[in-house]
């Protein structure tokens, strides 16, 4: 008997100890290394449907149904994508031989490298007219070898530490690169005649500060090839198609940010709710924003200074943000959060309901802005154009000020802001855009005290832009928790 | 009895690691009730323009093909187009979601509250033809009647195929549950295939509906038929949450002694199933109806050099030289309309039906290849079955269809 409750007791502590952990969320391989951060919010690594299959899948898709169009839109006739081989050698290669480790395995900084599952390689795309574009990996490895119709492989000579190299160099010393980098377009200039295309895009930036356009550490964004490979592709084309080229700075912004039904699944998440916090432990007067791992309070600060109050301690009647959710700490006696703070929240969800509304496929940012604005003022809203309460508003008004843009990609463009490099608001909504809607309100409260307000800050509420507006993929927050 | 315990105790702590492998939806709240709203935001405008139809009145007394999107509550729902305001919702004599709703009276208030609207076109909730749509009870349709007095019972007509496009209709978080539901299911499918031991495993023991037919065509489905080696085992098998469910298809060859790949008539056959289904994807849009597209679909199947079939039986009268093609595209995702929904499908009322956009569907078709060197009317057979969307673009999928027939040994 005896034996059977120590099986029994140890058995409920290992059913509670899974119990707790699945609460916490599980985390899950990412589909390729570092996908998680840069594309954070369709390939978290707490998503389980966030799989190698559905980047696969997704690549696949993007092929056949985005890239036709977003190449004939920038009238490109060969996309020439050239992934830079300098994060790794052939010794670095030699070295993780036996690691279990794969050539996808070493990350890469190229924006494009979960797209085409490279990390080096020289990829061509050619519109050779029909409902599709020829995909060829002219030099290097993917990942996902189906998903193109010509892979070359990787040239025997990038592993510049062998044998065949000085093979080839002593039976054609006169067919001989100048530089060893040139290796890898040996051939192009004849692949490239034979489809005699007239505009040939390339990887390179030529108006756009792409680094500005990334929201995350990860380089979503990036300027492209390098001058040394600029230099080596123009010799390999040879004088009449180096002339062609132009930059494919737009279209790879169209390219990523036009996404297929696949990235809205993903978009969608791990399908499970929100995790709503608990704070058994708070000690008003005592206990501080840091201790509970809050955001930032709602109800104390004039500026949004994120940092100013973190290490003040809660008291009754404060109100905070934990990520998105917003929680009110009930005052005595109270069993709901007072009339202000609930009108606040009602504030919130009309600015929201105004927004998703008022965004239309196709509009660029700016327009979306104007747009938003006229509406917000005409609905008694005032308009900032900074996240700061202007005291020199109406009072009366609840202050609004809007930064929405794109997710998914961890990028920020399209935008619908006053803010970042011009460029962000030019772009225009593409069909089925994952946007994060960030919008913050300042509702004031006159009875506090001249410019006290209530603040919400929403951050990366997940909509996705359809012909019917914006559509959200994930519930939004629905209210203001309370802590007794 | 330890052991028993002990017995009892393993399977607690199994039990929650399965659940994770097969990650189990979680129908909670918050996401039902966005699904709801916005499909009263963004598809029932829609939904009642189409049909031209300026208030629909809906009875709800128990248990309703609506319970999910309307509610659970008996009472009289009521919605009304009144044009830039948008679609005014509202429930007389029953409870409902005050978030949800607008307007809330008592069933009595019913006459005047029509007649304050004057609604040209009333659709109620009963049918003409045969449909699960027709849910009014006879009482209640006397009810509702007397109460809009002449002037408006005059203007009441059927409701069935505003339901039917409301159903119909996705919004996104649909599409993304949907995408989730797919995946989970070939997922699954997946693991069935891997539980096949040839010349041991019956098509009873794999979950599922499970088939392989014969050269002449015979079915054995989900019988005490044990796989053997040279089969085409299809599998068809669900996933679903609450009132959510889709279903999706894989295929799988057993090699025979001595095969180390597909044989090329095997290949041959999928080539077949990638050809069609890019002609699928190529021609199905949203805005024409079922009937419709069907029409175009057969047009450019044979124009491919396909012979289509409309019964999912090989015609021996046909020519022995062409692949013959069976279509039933039906809608998928929600459990009441996927039979009662838009359908590219030679059968069901549902082909009258006009697609709508973001129609989440099942890319359904079945191949009969003939192999004129195994004898007269001998054939290979399978059945594509993918969760397909309908966009802007054409067709998409959410989820990966089948990629390849799966190799079993």
């Amino acid at each position: 008997m005896n034996k059977i409750r120590l099986v029994l007791a140890a058995s409920c502590l290992l059913w509670l100890a899974q119990a707790s952990t699945a609460q916490d969320r599980a985390r899950y391989p990412e589909a390729l290394p570092g996908i998680s951060e840069a594309y954070y919010t369709s390939f978290d690594d707490d998503n389980p449907y966030a799989t190698k299959e559905m980047l696969n899948h997704v690549r696949r898709e993007k092929f056949d149904l985005v890239l036709p169009r977003v190449m004939r839109d920038a009238n490109i006739d060969m996309w020439i994508h050239i992934i830079r081989p300098w994060t790794f050698s052939g010794n670095e290669l030699r070295k993780l031989e036996g690691l279990d480790l794969n050539y996808s395995n070493i990350d890469s900084t190229d924006p494009l490298r979960y797209e085409f599952g490279s990390n080096a390689a020289v990829l061509v795309f050619t519109d050779r007219g029909g409902d599709r574009i020829e995909r060829v990996v002219f030099e290097g490895e993917v990942d996902d070898a189906g998903a193109f119709d010509i892979v070359r492989g990787q040239s025997k000579f990038i592993n510049q530490e062998n044998y065949e190299i000085m093979d080839y160099v002593k039976e054609n010393p006169d067919d001989v690169p100048q530089s060893e980098m040139g290796y890898r377009f040996m051939g192009l200039g004849d692949f490239v005649a034979e489809r005699d295309p007239e505009r040939i895009g390339v990887n390179y930036a030529e108006k756009l500060s792409l680094a500005e356009g990334s929201e995350t550490y990860t380089l979503a964004l990036t300027d492209g090839i390098s001058y040394a490979d600029h230099l080596h592709l123009s010799q390999a084309l040879g004088d009449t198609y180096a002339e062609r080229m132009v930059s494919a700075e737009n279209m790879i912004l169209d390219y990523l940010t036009s996404s297929v039904a696949g990235e809205i699944v993903l978009f969608g998440g791990s399908g499970l709710p929100r995790q709503i916090r608990t704070f058994p432990k708070i000690v008003p007067g005592v206990t501080t924003l840091r201790d509970v791992g809050g955001s930032w309070f709602s109800t104390r600060e004039w500026d949004h200074d994120e940092s100013a109050f973190e290490n003040f301690p809660l008291q009754q009647g404060d109100m905070f943000q934990g990520g998105m959710v917003p929680y009110y700490i009930l005052r005595e006696g109270e069993t709901e959060p007072p009339p202000e703070v609930q009108r606040s929240w009602d504030e919130v969800v009309r600015v929201r309901q105004l927004i998703s509304r008022n965004i239309r496929v196709g509009d660029t940012g700016r327009q979306a802005l104007a747009r938003i604005i006229g509406e917000l003022e005409e609905a008694g809203f005032a308009y900032i154009d900074r996240d700061r309460f202007d005291r020199s508003l109406d009072p009366g008004k609840t202050q609004v000020h809007l930064d929405l843009h794109q997710v998914g990609k961890g990028m920020l463009a399209p935008r619908v802001s006053p803010m970042g490099a011009r460029w962000h608001a030019d772009k225009k909504i593409p069909l089925l855009l994952t946007l994060g809607i960030e919008y913050m309100v300042h509702m004031p409260v006159p009875e506090w005290g001249g410019g006290r307000h209530i603040y919400y800050c929403s951050l990366h509420e997940r909509g996705v832009v359809t012909e019917r507006g914006v559509e959200f993929v994930v519930p939004p927050v629905a209210g203001i928790r309370s802590i007794h | 009895m330890f052991k028993v315990v002990f017995t009892f105790l393993c399977l607690l702590l199994v039990a929650p690691g399965l659940h994770a492998q097969r990650q189990e939806l979680e129908a909670y709240p918050a996401l039902m009730n966005l699904i709801r709203g916005e499909k009263f935001d963004l598809v029932l405008p829609q939904a009642m323009r189409d049909n031209d139809i300026d208030m629909w009145i809906h009875v709800i007394r128990g248990e309703n093909p609506l319970n999910f999107e309307l509610g659970d509550n008996s009472g009289v729902y009521i919605f009304t187009d009144r044009g830039e305001a948008g679609i005014e919702r509202a429930v007389l004599g029953g409870q409902a979601d005050r978030e949800l709703y607008d307007v809330f009276g008592a069933e009595s208030e019913l006459g005047p509250f029509v007649a304050d609207r004057d609604p040209e076109r009333i659709a109620l909730n009963y049918a003409e033809e045969g449909s699960g749509f027709n849910t009014i009870s006879s009482e209640d349709r006397i009810r509702v009647l007397e109460a809009l007095g002449d002037e408006y019972s005059n203007r009441v007509v059927p409701a069935d195929r505003l339901i039917a496009d409301f159903l119909a209709g996705r919004v996104m978080s649909e599409v993304a549950l949907y995408g989730r539901l797919l995946i989970n299911s070939t997922n699954i499918i997946e693991s069935e295939f891997a539980k096949i031991v040839p010349g041991e495993t019956r098509l009873s023991d794999i979950a599922g509906n499970v088939f392989v037919r014969d050269l002449d065509g015979n079915e054995e489905n989900n019988s005490d038929y044990v796989v053997q080696p040279g089969d085409l085992v299809g599998i068809l098998h669900g996933a679903s949450m609450r009132e959510f469910s889709e279903h999706n298809g894989g295929i799988g060859y057993v090699l025979r002694e001595g095969e180390a790949g597909l044989p090329s008539e095997i290949q041959r056959i999928w080539a077949h199933a990638l050809k069609t289904r890019e002609i699928f994807r190529s021609n199905i849009i949203a805005g024409r109806t079922g009937a419709e597209t069907l029409e175009i679909l057969v047009d450019e199947l044979e124009q491919a050099g396909y012979h289509y079939i409309d019964q999912d039986r090989y015609d021996t009268s046909a020519d022995p030289e062409k692949t013959q093609v069976h279509i039933d595209f039906h809608a998928l995702g929600r459990i009441v309309s996927q039979q009662e929904a838009p359908r590219i499908s030679p059968t069901g009322w549902g082909r009258d039906l006009k697609i709508p956009l973001y129609h989440t569907f099942a890319l359904e078709y079945m191949i009969h290849m003939p192999v004129p060197e195994w004898g007269r009317g001998k054939h290979l057979y399978i059945c594509l079955h993918d969760g397909a969307l309908v966009t802007e673009r054409g067709v998409e999928f959410p989820a990966r269809p089948a990629q390849e027939i799966l190799i079993i040994r």
